[in-house]
């Protein structure tokens, strides 16, 4: 699992492009340079050396803006990824007493970007989703789920024909005795 | 869509997030998208031992994959009526 990969450039298209910004990774510092959200992926190279890396969406647990000086010195765009970097080794009882995550601060020159960071990783988060999620399969066909419960609400007081089958669901249709056990 | 939904009906209560690394986030349900992507407002400590490094975040976007558990206010919900909307759910989802 490659959680954070060395640079590489963004492409399509770019959601917001930030340069003179500072990268922290796991408290240590890699310089100033430029940082991209792209749709793709996220991307920040430096402008003083070769330096460079990219995250990827999907292992981008978290994202938050941090005004916390008591914990880092400076407002940032603070990214929490859900594998650690610094020790890919599986070094087996190791392993429980480290965190398995990596934080990950930009330090824009102009902190008052750090909001539209914020909003453009969001964004871009939105296109990457889980491949194991199956939201299709929880379609109820159109119809709104809080509608949903008021009729169950409704069917636990309307009064059935003692088949367990009441008419109060209009979507089915359904012809008195269409459902009921063959004679 | 069952728990969009009633995610969406929870926004402006205060929630805990578990995260699958064991960190726990408390904070205000601001807002919740169809992956379950949670956004949280005024994030505060809960478990010391499980508290990631960011104090006074406003703003948090968590990513719906990494979430493990939410905890909610027990008085806030209507288990019957949601053991009711899922099963119902399940059973129409047999039918598809």
């Amino acid at each position: 699992m490659v959680v954070m990969s060395s640079y590489r450039e963004p492409s399509g298209e770019i959601r917001h492009q930030e340069s003179n910004t500072r990268a922290f990774v796991n408290e240590r510092e890699l310089g100033s340079g430029t940082l991209y959200i792209a749709e793709s992926i996220l991307s920040w190279k430096s402008s003083t050396s070769e330096d460079g890396f990219s995250l990827e969406y999907p292992h981008i647990s978290l994202h938050a803006v941090s005004k916390d000086f008591s914990n880092f010195p400076h407002e940032c765009l603070y990214i929490m990824l859900d594998a650690d970097v610094d020790n890919t080794a599986e070094a087996g009882d190791d392993d429980e007493e480290e965190d398995n995550l990596t934080i990950v601060r930009f330090v824009p020159a102009d902190k008052g970007i750090l909001q539209q960071l914020f909003e453009a990783l969001k964004d871009c988060q939105l296109l990457h989703p889980d491949p194991n999620d199956s939201i299709s399969e929880d379609d109820f066909e159109g119809e709104d789920t809080l509608a949903a419960l008021n009729n169950i609400t409704i069917q636990r007081i309307s009064t059935d024909n003692g088949n367990g089958h009441d008419h109060s669901d209009d979507a089915m249709d359904a012809e008195p005795g269409q459902f009921d056990d063959a004679e | 869509m069952l728990f969009y939904s009633f995610f969406k009906s929870l926004v402006g209560k205060d929630v805990v997030v578990e995260l699958k690394n064991d960190l726990s986030i408390c904070g205000t349900l601001h807002s919740v998208d169809q992956y379950l992507n949670i956004k949280l407002t005024d994030i505060s400590v809960t478990d010391p031992e499980k508290y990631p490094h960011m104090m006074s975040v406003k703003n948090c976007f968590i990513r719906g994959s990494v979430v493990r558990y939410v905890q909610l206010p027990a008085d806030e919900v209507d288990t019957q009526l949601l053991q009711d909307a899922a099963r119902k759910e399940a059973a129409t989802q047999a039918k598809a």
